[in-house]
């Protein structure tokens, strides 16, 4: 093991460690508590930079690799269950590299954007270690196994979250999501198994099952239900109703980690694993699928303009823009599935600074009813900029990186020349405006115009920890919109050859 | 050297848990009520680790015809001994806390885990039998042993009465089959022309086993002697004896390859489903933390008898027994501190919230929970994984899906538990200690079903 592979595994075996260490501290030392999580989690946002970094200069290196694989770097590859020759791989191209660095950024801002939380704080961050261990485990894992087994462990820890610290109908939104996203994994595993036995190769390891042509009418009916399993944690419709009632119910930090990096990763595996194992499946379902999508991105925007509460609208906007990332991917197309890739890591950003502004307000004004609100920009100028910027983000502005990812997702979708395509493209391009007008709608009645309540004169100013947290965030969106360049080509060392397996047979 | 020179390493550990219970019966009278529970508990704890520790000098290898011993029968011997620890951990908390006369329930308890010891140790009908009466006659005393209890009355009377009638099937099994083969060994073949003869023996024996495991249609008993054991008890029989009676069965069931038998397959699908159904659904129903278990053990005796389909050398069965025998006692050990000691203590309205006073307890008894939730990470999921994957790959596809389904349906139930005890109690919760030796054989159960969860024996 290279020095790159143990600093790997060490941004999920760290939040682990650090939950141990913060056993024996005190319950009323509150702060050194958070000390130390918020301090692990900067350790893992310096190793996923660096990791990153050298990411980027391997691939700058050695271009984009010829075949059906991707080039894995740092690989861990251990022996785990014999009998059924299950290892334990984990390793990361660009795509992975890149969705680690946006969880551990999230990650890290959700502790500090979760500062002042008061209850039960110790069991809270250390829940949100444990969640980010499983995100962290499943972006790198290459094992069809290991990547399940992060991938339960982030839902387990998701649902002790909601339930325990949510607010308003938290018993209902933790159930209502913990049992859709069990669902979805008894789905996902069914179809592993049956990649494992189908296949023929005794091994659950994702680069050799790519060299697999699975037969047709396996893939006919493994597809849609390893697919759906994943739409159920991207919110799919008609899988996306645990959504808003388990963010509205959410602690900031759960809401940004869970529309932040958990919806990416069922669009990760979908493209990881779905589409990439099981492309002639893809092919023959995504006309239906992406009649899901036009639901996603059209009602999710109508819905959230009917909502008045902000943790409301931000999760329907996530679903919209989850809808986006799926019809790229539905697309089949090369650009379509780089624009899901950038709006995976764009949204992620994105929504971190929409609900961890939307907390930061909340914790001031005690109301997340736009209505109730107003002239809040005169008190906390700096948390309305930063409200405002993420609206901005999401409506697709350019200079921001949603406009880089959603117009790359709109070329790609539009190329693919059936009519039902386009014709979703259209509407989705329509979508995107309904949202500017809930956003504005939100940030003007909000935030501008004359202070409704008394109580809104005197909100306190912003923390250092929300100032880190939002500019961060802030640099993170500003950054891929202005210079979305070395993404992208990175970005390239991996979805070509993914495109090679994906795209097969395609005229 | 004599012929059967490694039986004494072979026997070592058994041996050891034997004098274990000698010597806390003979220091039982000479010590104060008070002392008793915190003195007798060590010496238990003692001869179980030096019996664990014994268990480097074994020998693999089948020795004579009575006693076997392999590495797979190592680690159930040492997951024996840890549900033994957590057992006597959890009776000497509640003992302790009803200020218990007698100490006799430390040497019963050993004395059923040298029973069970047997019993996973044994190739041959009557060491079987041995090993199955030693286990079941202290279990029967400990059942009973709070004799003002209703429940208690109620289980003990249904255990007794039951258990003395399948242990006659049991014989009565066992006479046929030595009419049938002329001898008592498991592998024993049948004679010419009776192969029916020992087919009938050997369905007897599988039912008096099966009764052992808590299967259904068998499994009559399960609820309401759990209900009535106090709780370390039902952890200790929830574990010792399924280990016991599965090892036993999967040692009798290798002779379904036979083609006399090409029936049994059929009828181990029918206890199987019918044990995860009734497992599963009934444990949704319940309301007391005993009784949830208690389906619970049924349901995993169905996921059990599952994986005796498998093909012949595949070590999920022992694998899924371990972590299973090892997550129901940690939940039960740590319940038994956690609980009060009155019969409705572990109603689940009694135990909201007292995870949050008591954050190890509590962690330990999730960690135990997701595990039997078959959740990953945990060992519970590999158990799973292993002979879902392993029935699947042998063809019953329907019945892989059905025992992931019923996963999903009874991680309700374990769930419901391990988020009540989360959940915001109203008043203050109270913190309980439960004694060091509890919160160390805790540490060691947890410990090991992490080191099952990193390097599985599949």
């Amino acid at each position: 093991m290279t020095i790159e592979a143990i600093l790997l595994n060490a941004t999920w075996i760290l939040p682990i460690l650090t939950v141990l260490m913060v056993i024996p501290v005190s319950r009323s030392n509150s702060f050194l508590i958070k000390m130390i999580h918020a301090g692990s989690a900067l350790v893992n946002v310096l190793i996923a930079g660096f990791l990153t970094w050298k990411v980027f200069a391997i691939s700058a290196a050695a271009g984009i690799p010829a075949g059906n694989k991707p080039l894995l770097n740092f690989v861990t590859d251990l022996p785990w269950m014999q009998m059924l020759n299950v290892r334990f791989i984990t390793g990361v191209d660009a795509l992975s590299i890149l969705m680690i660095l946006l969880t551990s950024v999230v990650v890290f801002t959700g502790i500090l954007a979760t500062w002042n939380i008061d209850k039960q704080d110790k069991e809270f961050f250390a829940l949100a270690q444990i969640l980010s261990a499983g995100v962290f485990g499943v972006f790198m894992a290459f094992d069809l196994v290991t990547f399940f087994v992060f991938y339960e462990l982030e839902a387990l820890a998701m649902y002790l979250m909601i339930a325990n610290w949510g607010s308003g109908r938290k018993d209902y939104g933790g159930k209502k999501l913990t049992l859709y996203l069990m669902l979805g994994s008894a789905m996902i595993l069914v179809t592993i198994l049956g990649l494992y036995f189908v296949s023929g190769t005794e091994s659950f390891d994702i680069r050799v099952l790519a060299d697999i042509k699975f037969p047709m009418d396996f893939q006919m009916w493994a597809f849609p239900v390893m697919f759906l399993g994943f739409a159920v944690s991207s919110s799919l419709f008609p899988f996306h109703n645990w959504s808003p009632d388990g963010h509205s119910s959410a602690p900031t930090a759960v809401s940004m980690l869970a529309a932040g990096v958990m919806m990416k990763m069922g669009t990760y595996g979908c493209l990881r694993v779905a589409m990439y194992l099981m492309p002639e499946g893809a092919r023959f379902w995504m006309p239906w699928i992406v009649i899901l999508v036009a639901f996603n991105v059209v009602f999710a925007a109508f819905i959230a303009i009917r909502h008045r509460d902000l943790k409301y609208i931000t999760a329907y906007s996530s679903i919209g823009h989850l809808g986006l990332i799926v019809l790229g991917l539905c697309a089949m197309t090369y650009i379509g599935i780089k624009g899901a890739a950038l709006q995976m890591i764009s949204h992620g950003f994105l929504t971190a600074l929409f609900f961890s502004t939307i907390g930061m307000i909340y914790s001031r004004t005690h109301t997340r009813m736009i209505d109730e609100m107003g002239g809040i920009m005169k008190t906390v100028p700096f948390l309305g900029v930063g409200f405002v910027i993420a609206g901005f983000a999401g409506l697709g502005l350019p200079g921001l990186s949603g406009f880089v990812a959603e117009a790359t997702i709109f070329i790609g979708s539009f190329q693919n020349e059936s009519t039902l395509m386009r014709l979703v493209t259209v509407l989705a391009i329509l979508g995107v405006t309904t949202t500017a007008v809930y956003v504005l709608r939100a940030a003007n009645t909000m935030l501008h115009g004359p202070i409704t309540n008394p109580h809104f004169e005197h909100l306190p100013a912003s923390t250092l920890p929300e100032k880190i947290t939002v500019v961060l965030l802030v640099g993170c969106l500003l950054g891929m919109g202005l210079f979305p360049g070395w993404i992208s080509s990175m970005l390239d060392t991996s979805l070509t050859p993914i495109s090679v397996n994906v795209l097969r047979g395609t005229p | 050297m004599l012929p059967n020179a490694d039986l004494f390493p072979n026997l070592l550990p058994t041996v050891l848990v034997a004098a274990g219970a000698l010597v806390t019966l003979a220091l039982e009278p000479f010590l104060r009520t008070n002392s008793k529970h915190s003195i007798l508990p060590w010496i238990a704890a003692f001869f179980l680790i030096a019996a664990g520790a014994s268990l480097v000098l074994v020998v693999p290898g089948n020795i004579r015809t009575i006693i076997a011993m392999n590495s797979v029968r190592q680690a159930l011997l040492l997951a024996l001994l840890a549900c033994g620890l957590l057992g006597i951990a959890g009776l000497s908390t509640q003992l302790a806390k009803r200020r218990f006369a007698g100490g006799e329930a430390y040497a019963l308890l050993l004395l059923s885990l040298c029973g069970s010891m047997l019993m996973v140790q044994s190739i041959d009908l009557l060491a079987l039998f041995v090993g199955m009466e030693l286990s079941a006659i202290p279990i029967y005393a400990l059942v009973g042993m709070h004799r003002r209890s209703t429940e208690a009355n109620e289980g003990i009377f249904k255990y007794f009465v039951t258990g003395s009638i399948f242990g006659a099937v049991f014989l009565y099994g066992g006479a046929l089959w030595y009419g049938a083969t002329g001898s008592t060994s498991l592998f024993a073949v049948a004679l010419p022309s009776r192969e029916l003869l020992q087919m009938a023996g050997l369905v007897l024996v599988v039912f008096a086993m099966l009764f052992k495991a808590g299967a259904a249609p068998f499994h009559f008993w399960v609820a309401d002697t759990y209900t009535g054991a106090s709780i370390p008890v039902t952890g200790f029989m929830s574990s010792t004896v399924k280990i016991g009676a599965i090892t036993a069965l999967a040692t009798i069931y290798a002779h379904v390859n036979q083609p006399a038998f090409g029936n049994l397959p059929l009828v181990i699908i029918v206890v199987a489903i019918l044990s995860l159904l009734i497992g599963s659904f009934t444990g949704l129903a319940q309301t007391r933390a005993r009784r949830m278990m208690a389906f619970s053990a049924v349901g995993n005796a169905g996921y059990l008898v599952l994986a005796l389909l498998l093909p012949a050398p595949s070590t999920a069965l022992p694998f899924y027994l371990i972590t299973y025998a090892l997550a129901s006692a940690l939940v039960l050990a740590g319940l038994s501190a956690l609980a009060g000691v009155e019969e409705q203590d572990d109603d689940f309205g009694s135990l909201r919230g007292m995870a949050r006073a008591n954050p190890f307890l509590g962690s330990v008894i999730t960690l135990a929970l997701v595990s039997l939730a078959g959740l990953p990470p945990v060992a519970g999921f590999i158990a799973k994984f292993g002979v879902l994957a392993g029935v699947f790959a042998s063809g019953h596809i329907a019945l892989a899906a059905l025992g992931m389904v019923i996963a999903v349906v009874s991680a309700g139930y374990y769930f419901r538990l391990a988020l009540l005890l989360w959940q915001d109690p109203g008043e203050q919760a109270t913190k309980v200690s439960g004694g060091v030796l509890l919160r160390v054989s805790l540490l060691l159960g947890a410990g090991g079903l992490l080191v099952l969860t990193a390097f599985p024996m599949l």
